[in-house]
């Protein structure tokens, strides 16, 4: 997963007052899991996905599944 | 899937079998593909495509007595193809490979053929080729048979010795000017040989198999005789008015198999059937094949010329079934044709391989009928999609994804938001029970209103309203136990109603609650409408008067709808042009089926395919179709549009409104409330729920971007509610914009807005099916990545 990922626009978890960092977390869909790295709270853990990566990869990544 | 289905659907297909002339030809030479390459100026190809069944290609193509004309398709318009004089040109001006001889593996079995006609000579062949010896006995002093009995014109001698030719490079031994009978005993073959070919007159093969003057009975499917091992046919054995070149190449074929079959002591009969001349199940529709007159030969004496050939193989019609599929977007979308689909569901169905496509095949059909209709034998592909459907669900291999949004549409409608149920107001039982059904009360609710006055109003014993969705999207996603769960919940209200008539206006709901209940407790509205009068009689302005009714399928066995809806628009002054696929034989919108949420794009091919049919205006009964067409700009109305409206006081051809599923939702919640409120001076017994308190704004874009996402407003109300009450939400410093999701179901949403004073303001509204755990797993595929 992109290393590059950074928290360039300083988001931040408005719960814990504290800047988003890129997170390790677990994808699950159609019985099938595996990792990836998203922009995160460190203490709390809620997690960002921006629209295009949503509305791109994300939905790839379903429609491959979903056809699997 | 059952298997036992499964054939019997697939053998209602007839596409896969030959064509007329092919099962008619006793040795099926592939005339469509000849023909096809014929049309190609591919000569060489055709010629080899004969050649696969006929190893004597010059005698035959001169003398052939070509059964397969009188099958022609063509024959009635314009005259039967004239295949024997193209495989003539490819004779003649082709080059005619030779022959080549593959033997499988040698054997020991001895056979005896005795008479070298056309059947002895195929027989000696085939049964060389399958490794046998073979001795071929002739009491003339020439190899041919009857053929020689041609006259030279016909027939030249130098053909009949080209195509034997290569018989004598073979190891078949012939014994030439030998008659079994009076220059060898017949006991004496029987002795040598473990199964004999008689290829001579049954009198004569009589004679020489039991030494008595009498006929020799033989089998007509094997050709096995009353003597063990003794096979018969040919020329011979027929009566000589019906000489069938074709017909002894045939019988020394089938004669060869069973001899082969003999030798090695397997089953004559297991498997032969369609061996010879057969007639055909496959249909072919030639009402649209015009007439064409079969090509003259310039040179009469000469036959074809090959540009003359080509010109009468153009009059092939190629025939062939393909009746659904050519009335059918989605068996086109698929590029084949049922029986091949069905194969297909079924296989992957069952081993759950491959159901990539399966699953978007089955999911593509709307379950209109069509296809059944036109299909000879009713094959039905709606059927098979549905079990394969059903199936796929109960496997938990089909995405609930998929059909998310129209189910979670259906159970909305069947919340407290929108389900309802009243006697009419002043009644404690009802006579009648009408069930709008929730599409007309998403899209056009004020005809909802104006529907129930005019019931109230027309019929005595009083009339009970039903607001709520039958179920519809749950039996087209495959979801059974929903389906019938969401029907048990109907059929007990409507019974603890004292099982009043249903009066429906959507075609949808009529068929779900007929299939369910009976035949005898539903009835269209429209029919009332002929049966107590329309409430408008006006006639529309002259310019407006030619319309085209879209039938709903969902309604296609339904004729007094039909007659109903004509019945309606004539009265109401339309001339009606019926469009070319109406009432049973009507197509789908592309809502059937839900396929629209499957398959977005096909269904906006059928639709585009539907609203091209006609020039005219549209009217439909059904909300959805009119959703549908309109949306791709073809103006039609819906028929309550004319029964609301004197149509000679106002411009009727107002706006069609698109509208958006938020507003959908919106109209069936304030139609509840309306008509709780007018109707029965009730006010809404819902408590509103604590996210309906957030006010959102958005601009039109942001709104179609909602709707294209399958985004509604409450979910957008949802998502900020749970952060404005959590603190759940991510905030970005450079414009003031917060970020937050929420998951009430399989799918999440994520809304960024920014705080007003009084509202809520939408920047970005998207959504996933993918689910994010902050939990790692051990066992991880490491396949995909974001």
């Amino acid at each position: 997963m992109k290393e590059e990922l950074k928290n360039e626009d300083g988001l931040t978890c408005v719960k814990c007052h504290v800047l988003l960092e890129p997170r390790k977390v677990h994808i699950t869909y159609m019985k099938s899991t595996f990792p990836a790295v998203l922009l995160a709270c460190p203490r709390c853990q809620e997690v960002y996905v921006p629209e295009d990566l949503a509305m791109g990869k994300m939905l790839e990544v379903e429609k491959t599944l979903e056809d699997k | 899937m059952k298997r036992t289905e499964i054939r019997a659907y697939e053998d209602r297909c007839t596409q896969s079998d030959p064509p007329a002339c092919e099962s008619r030809c006793p040795v099926h030479v592939d005339v469509k593909q000849m023909m096809l390459h014929m049309q190609k100026g591919e000569l060489e190809e055709a010629l080899r495509v004969y050649q696969k069944k006929i190893p004597f290609p010059r005698i035959i193509s001169s003398v052939c007595d070509q059964p397969c004309q009188d099958v022609c398709m063509r024959k009635e318009m314009g005259g039967s193809l004239q295949i024997r004089e193209i495989e003539k040109t490819c004779t003649t001006l082709g080059i005619i490979a030779t022959k080549k001889i593959r033997i499988f593996k040698k054997t020991d079995h001895r056979v005896a053929v005795i008479g070298a006609g056309l059947s002895g000579l195929t027989a000696a062949l085939l049964l060389y080729e399958k490794g046998h010896v073979v001795h071929v006995y002739e009491k003339k002093a020439e190899i041919g048979g009857q053929i020689r009995g041609f006259s030279s014109e016909r027939l030249p001698k130098q053909l009949i010795d080209e195509d034997f030719d290569f018989l004598k490079s073979t190891g078949i031994q012939f014994f030439m000017g030998c008659e079994i009978g009076r220059d060898k005993p017949f006991d004496t073959i029987i002795d040598a040989y473990d199964a004999v070919f008689l290829g001579m007159g049954t009198m004569q093969a009589g004679m020489v198999a039991t030494g008595k003057t009498q006929s020799l009975e033989i089998d007509l499917q094997t050709l096995s005789t009353e003597v063990s091992g003794v096979f018969a046919g040919g020329s011979m054995t027929r009566n000589q008015a019906d000489y069938s070149p074709i017909t002894s190449i045939a019988e020394g074929r089938s004669a060869a198999i069973s001899i082969d079959r003999f030798v090695k002591k397997v089953s004559l009969t297991e498997g032969r059937h369609h061996e010879g001349a057969y007639k055909t199940r496959l249909y072919t529709n030639i009402q649209s094949v015009e007439h064409w007159a079969p090509v003259p030969p310039v040179d009469e004496g000469g036959g074809y010329s090959a540009d003359e050939a080509a010109a009468e193989a153009a009059r092939c019609i190629q025939c062939e079934c393909m009746e659904c599929v050519k009335s059918c977007k989605f068996l086109q979308s698929y590029g084949s044709y049922p029986k091949k689909y069905v194969r297909e569901i079924a296989n992957n169905v069952n081993i759950m391989m491959g159901i990539r496509q399966t699953k978007h095949m089955v999911n593509s059909c709307t379950y209109c009928g069509l296809c059944e209709e036109r299909c000879p034998n009713a094959l039905n592909m709606g059927e098979v999609c549905a079990t394969a459907k059903e199936e796929l669900v109960a496997k938990n291999a089909m995405p609930e994804a998929i059909h998310d949004f129209p189910i979670r549409d259906m159970q909305f409608s069947n919340s407290d938001y929108f389900q309802l149920f009243r006697h009419q107001p002043g009644m404690k039982s009802s006579q009648y029970m009408f069930y709008p059904g929730c599409q007309i009360a998403a899209l056009a609710p004020e005809h909802v209103m104006k529907a129930y006055e005019y019931l109230t109003t027309h019929l005595a014993g009083g009339v009970g309203l039903y607001l709520g969705c039958c179920g519809a999207p749950a039996a087209w996603a495959g979801r059974d136990p929903l389906f019938k769960n969401t029907l048990e919940i109907f059929t007990k209200t409507w019974e603890e109603a004292g099982k009043p008539l249903i009066i429906t206006a959507c075609s949808t709901c009529h068929k779900i609650f007929k299939e369910a209940l009976s035949d005898h407790v539903v009835q269209s509205i429209w029919e009332i409408y002929c049966q107590r009068g329309l409430p408008f009689q006006g006639t529309p302005a002259g310019h407006h008067r030619k319309i085209s009714i879209h039938d709903a399928c969902t309604a296609k066995n339904e004729p007094r709808v039909h007659q109903a809806v004509r019945h309606i628009l004539i009265s109401k002054g339309f001339e009606i042009q019926e469009l070319p696929f109406s009432g049973e034989k009507s197509k789908c919108c592309g809502y059937g089926g839900l396929v629209s949420f499957a398959n977005r794009q096909l269904a906006q091919e059928m639709v585009a395919d539907r609203i091209g049919e006609s020039q005219q205006d549209y009217i439909v009964y059904c909300q959805m179709c009119h959703d549908y067409f309109s949306k791709q700009g073809k103006t039609c109305w819906h028929i309550f549009d004319l029964i609301h409206r004197d149509l000679s006081q106002e411009d009727w051809r107002g706006e069609s409104n698109q509208l958006t599923f938020s507003q959908r939702h919106e109209n069936r919640i304030k139609l509840k409330q309306r008509l709780l409120k007018e109707v029965w001076r009730d006010d809404m017994d819902r408590q509103p729920e604590d996210h309906e308190s957030i006010v959102v704004r958005f601009s039109p874009k942001m709104e179609q971007v909602m709707n294209d996402r399958l985004i509604l407003l409450s979910d957008i109300q949802q998502v900020i509610y749970h952060a404005e009450t959590t603190n759940n939400k991510i905030y970005h410093p450079n414009n003031n914009h917060y970020t937050a999701k929420l998951r009430p179901g399989i799918i999440t949403y994520w809304v960024e807005y920014s705080i007003e004073e009084t509202s809520f303001l939408v920047h970005k509204a998207y959504s996933h099916r993918l689910e994010i755990n902050r939990q790692v797993k051990e066992n991880e595929h490491r396949k995909y990545s974001l």
